[in-house]
């Protein structure tokens, strides 16, 4: 194969500077460009810290709080070795399966029980 | 308008040139990271917004540098979140083909595409970078190695071995003038 073919140019579309000159007009025109984001992004601070403040309670403490949980942690954990299996006293209730990801150096498994 | 008495700081004019200059070769760089001309128009567009946001910290000298950089970053974010969308079923379809050419044309010239596309797409994203940069952006070495960050023998090294990959993976590599 010839590198040109390999490294093909190609030509962008038509009136790439007129769009251009549209986006920063545009830009320019934004309020947002003028510091409206600083009382935004403070009220949406305060609905936030309002909202944990009225009783939310932290996703690790709610794990915690749950009886037979050996670990809890919240992190990156390292790849298993082996396909995840369940307990034995599980299997009746609960089944789990591999979820197929792009990414190699990501697992996730898919868990489903009967209550 | 940006101050440009020190040479730091880009007018609308300036940034205007460097787009007329530019434009092609990013958008080249670009499309081989998200395979999409569309997106890779929008990236190139955004590019040199972002460029605009930050104009008054832009040396005119080093601008084609950051340029690059910016699209690039930007590029590699946007195949990220589509590889998210795929995994989840939802990203949206390639490129419509060709019009104006007649079926068989249009396969033949689709599977070559789809065999370059391959090819790239296995290189090492440290190799992809440095051969994209060097076929298209007109960018010296040590200009590309500022790009990424690393040293001017470096980019020559890998953009050898991206070669030799490329060369195993489509069955040899012509020089376009033999």
């Amino acid at each position: 194969m010839k590198r040109s073919d390999i490294f093909e140019k190609l030509d962008p579309p038509p009136g790439g500077l007129a769009k251009l000159r549209v986006r920063l007009e545009a830009r320019a025109r934004s309020p947002w460009r003028h510091g409206l984001w600083v009382p935004v992004v403070a009220t949406v601070a305060i609905l936030v810290f309002v909202r944990r403040g009225g009783g939310t309670r932290d996703v690790l403490s709610a794990a915690r709080s749950f009886d037979g949980a050996s670990e809890v942690g919240l992190g990156l954990a390292p790849l298993p070795d082996a396909p995840l299996t369940l307990a034995d006293e599980s299997q009746k209730t609960a089944a789990i399966t591999r979820v197929p990801t792009s990414d190699p150096r990501v697992a996730m498994y898919l868990m489903g029980t009967l209550r | 308008m940006a101050d440009n008495r020190d040479g730091v700081g880009l007018d609308q004019a300036q940034l205007e040139r460097l787009y007329v200059k530019l434009e092609g070769p990013i958008y080249n760089v670009v499309y081989r990271w998200v395979w999409s001309r569309e997106e890779a128009h929008d990236i190139t567009q955004e590019a040199f917004v972002q460029v605009w946001n930050v104009r008054e910290r832009v040396n005119v000298e080093t601008a084609p540098a950051f340029l690059y950089k910016t699209a690039l970053n930007m590029a590699s974010n946007r195949r990220r979140s589509r590889r998210l969308w795929g995994w989840l079923g939802l990203e949206s379809a390639g490129d419509p083909a060709d019009a104006g050419r007649s079926a068989e044309q249009a396969l033949d010239s689709a599977r070559a595409a789809e065999r370059v596309r391959a090819a790239v797409d296995a290189l090492p994203e440290s190799l992809r970078r440095v051969i994209v940069l060097s076929e298209y952006s007109e960018l010296s070495y040590t200009e590309i190695g500022a790009v990424l960050g690393v040293p001017a023998g470096t980019v020559g090294s890998r953009r050898n071995a991206a070669l030799k990959q490329l060369a195993a993976a489509l069955g040899g590599l012509e020089d376009s003038s033999s």
